[in-house]
């Protein structure tokens, strides 16, 4: 067998930049973005048999019984037929020990000779060290080339983090990111005052990211005081208002949106910006999809998924 | 008297001010090195406490009443010989599990506004591949005069505890429905209620179980919290106990087991055992005879069959599918009442990745259609008959 690394660029999507920059700004506490949350692997290969090994570091500690053991610490790894669209997964696993390593036999899933490609989805509340996986030594391995003519860029609270997910293969982003063709981005903040960190850190994300073609903000208010959230919103639209992308606001109840839909008047702001009733979708079917009024599971990613895959169709 | 009511108020009002943003009725959770320990924040001397293991009227789901004391195990002693026929993986996941309380619901009604929990689980850890809610989560649900089940609160305790106190809110004389552990056992539990008030229980409006018998799917994998299970749907929805004999990795069409199930009174079996056979030759050995010994108890009730769990493509396992599908067959030329899941063909392929987390165990919506298929299949039997 022979050994290839993973966390070569390559073969890394989402952003790897952008969350080595979110880490080294200033934050009040140790930062919350995690280097792996949100970030996926992908690569093609024609073994039939492969190892993949992973190891974890500052694994964040604290109390998170809504999201799985496996998300929390544990990659999630699918596979696909090379240029069809169906994804199957292959396993999901938590890191014990500080790692793991999952061995994948394709013949289990294939009947003739074929590449495949793999999709490894990272662990949100630990960073990987070490992604490495062994195939046959004849065999090929190379990146997807990536779509960057189109890129999107999810920015927000927990629910953007992957908060509610059993595995990190079921957070919306992730989702979305193996059913398009697009460059998805996700910057996420589990702490308090969201719309602080996102208004502070929004022009960084921007710079960055080439061909924007849309951004999604999850108005996270949850944890923040009022006047602070509406304060912080305002600056946030007003970095965007040189954008020229669409801007999709979510996370909101209706006296809530009447109260945005107000502020952006104040503000004279002249955008396509646009709120999208997120909430009500998930509470019509709140037993299947919520853990309580604050929480989605990984239904509610698939609910979220489903109302933005709407948008992206039309992109 | 006085000096009570006064103290449950400024206790009440404490709690409520503190805690007035919080949507939940979940108020505060304390840990504790014994479950009989005094509590720190909950002044416990207002509560007077009634023993969940004395209770057997307030559980629902366990077959095993040994003398007036609940007991969680599910499986008898045969299975217990049984099982050691096994290799040492499913040797060890049975004595972890086989008490585990899935399945299993605490159902009452009490005028005491406040309910406070003293809990000892077996387990400390989470379980891979389930949320803590899941493998260890308390699930609340309130349930109307209707029928009607509204989803009140979960909780559970933290990564790395077992013995923890819990107190919720209630309306007085809401009925209350708390869907156990579905990956963990239930060592001592103690619920608490207001001095002076009383708990009794409130039963199903139908009144026999539908039998469950599965593998970690049918456990409970990986639904996001306990009451989503599809076997817990199906309770909800129907409106009836359940009896779930189902164990992670332990499900081997035992006949100790079938013995079990055909001894029960009940109004349906659901049988999904497949994958957990060690083979194909294990499996086609072992399945039809498993079905024929439960028919033979239960002439007439309806039993359903599922198939296998496979999401991912997994090739070794449709030869499995064509095994029940030929049970099925056979039992309906000999007129039974049997009927069959298809579970690959219940979900669109573009799909399968988003009803599963890992291309067998299903999330809340894979678990919500099946539990939807088994209530249709059951829902036109009983209107047919």
């Amino acid at each position: 067998m022979k050994k290839i690394n993973l966390l070569d660029d390559k073969f890394v999507w989402n952003g790897k930049v952008l969350n080595e920059q979110i880490k080294d700004l200033n934050c009040d506490t140790e930062p919350t973005v995690s280097k792996s949350g949100g970030c996926l692997v992908r690569f093609v290969t024609n073994s039939r048999k492969m190892k993949i090994q992973f190891e974890i570091v500052k694994r964040q500690n604290g109390n998170f019984p809504h999201i799985g053991i496996t998300a929390q610490e544990g990659i999630a790894i699918l596979y696909k037929k090379r240029d069809t669209k169906k994804w199957y997964h292959v396993d999901c696993m938590d890191a014990r020990n500080g790692g793991g390593s999952v061995e994948i036999d394709m013949n289990k899933y294939l009947y003739s000779e074929q590449d495949t490609e793999i999709m490894i989805c990272m662990p949100i509340l630990a960073y990987i060290s070490l992604l490495e996986v062994y195939v046959e030594k004849e065999s090929f391995v190379y990146s997807v080339k990536k779509n960057e003519s189109k890129s999107i860029l999810f920015i927000g609270g927990i629910h953007t983090y992957g908060v509610g997910v059993t595995s990190s293969a079921m957070m919306f982003t992730n989702i979305l990111a193996r059913k398009y063709d697009f460059e998805i981005y996700n910057v996420a903040f589990n702490t308090y005052n969201v719309t602080k960190k996102i208004a502070q850190h929004i022009e960084k994300c921007i710079k960055e990211i080439d061909n924007l073609k849309a951004i999604f903000i999850e108005a996270d208010y949850i944890k923040q005081e009022e006047d602070i959230f509406l304060q912080y919103f305002c600056q946030l639209l007003n970095k965007l208002k040189d954008l020229n992308c669409p801007i999709y606001m979510w996370n909101l109840d209706r006296e809530r949106i009447k109260k945005y839909k107000n502020t952006i008047k104040c503000e004279k702001i002249s955008r396509d910006i646009y709120i999208l009733e997120t909430k009500k979708y998930l509470i019509c079917d709140e037993d299947m999809c919520m853990y309580s009024k604050n929480f989605i599971n990984d239904t509610g990613n698939v609910v979220l998924y489903r109302l933005f895959a709407k948008i992206l169709d039309k992109i | 008297m006085i000096l009570e009511m006064l103290c449950f108020i400024v206790f009440s009002l404490k709690y409520l001010i503190k805690y007035k943003h919080r949507r939940e009725s979940v108020i505060n959770m304390e840990y504790l090195k014994n479950v009989d320990d005094k509590l720190k924040c909950i002044d416990e001397n207002l509560f007077e406490f009634v023993d969940l293991m004395e209770h057997p009227e307030l559980v629902f789901g366990t077959p095993n009443i040994v003398g007036n004391n609940v007991d969680f195990s599910k499986y008898s002693y045969e299975t217990d010989k049984e099982i050691l026929n096994y290799n040492e993986s499913v040797k060890r996941e049975y004595e972890s599990l086989r008490k585990a309380s899935s399945g299993c619901q605490i159902r009452f009604k009490s005028d005491s506004n406040l309910i406070l929990f003293k809990i000892e689980l077996r387990r400390k850890w989470d379980y891979r591949k389930l949320t803590l809610w899941s493998s260890s989560g308390f699930d609340v649900y309130t349930v109307k005069e209707s029928g009607e089940y509204i989803h009140k609160t979960v909780f559970a305790p933290k990564t790395g505890e077992n013995i923890f106190a819990e107190i919720i809110q209630i309306n007085s004389e809401e009925q209350i429905c708390i869907y156990l552990p579905q990956y963990n056992e239930i060592k001592a539990m103690k619920i608490g209620i207001l001095k002076g008030k009383k708990i009794e229980s409130f039963k199903y409006a139908n009144l026999l179980p539908i039998i469950f018998y599965g593998n970690s799917i049918t456990q409970g994998a990986s639904a996001s919290r306990s009451g989503n299970s599809f076997v817990n749907i199906v309770s909800r929805r129907m409106n009836c106990g359940i009896l779930n004999f189902s164990t992670s990795s332990c499900c081997k069409g035992l006949l100790s087991v079938a013995d079990t199930i055909g001894k029960i009174n009940c109004s349906a079996i659901v049988i999904d055992y497949t994958r957990n056979a060690w083979d194909w030759k294990e499996f086609e050995a072992s399945y039809d005879t498993f079905y024929k010994s439960i028919r033979a108890y239960h002439k007439n009730e309806p039993i359903i069959l599922l198939t296998v769990s496979n999401f991912n493509q997994w090739k070794g396992y449709f030869p499995y599918d064509d095994v029940v599908k030929r049970t099925y067959k056979n039992a309906i030329q000999r007129k039974e009442n049997t009927f069959l899941i298809n579970q690959r063909s219940v979900f669109n392929e573009e799909e399968y990745d988003l009803v599963t987390i890992d291309g067998v165990h299903y999330t809340d919506l894979g678990m919500y259609i099946i539990a939807e298929k088994i209530c249709e299949i059951l829902g036109d039997f009983y209107d047919s008959i």
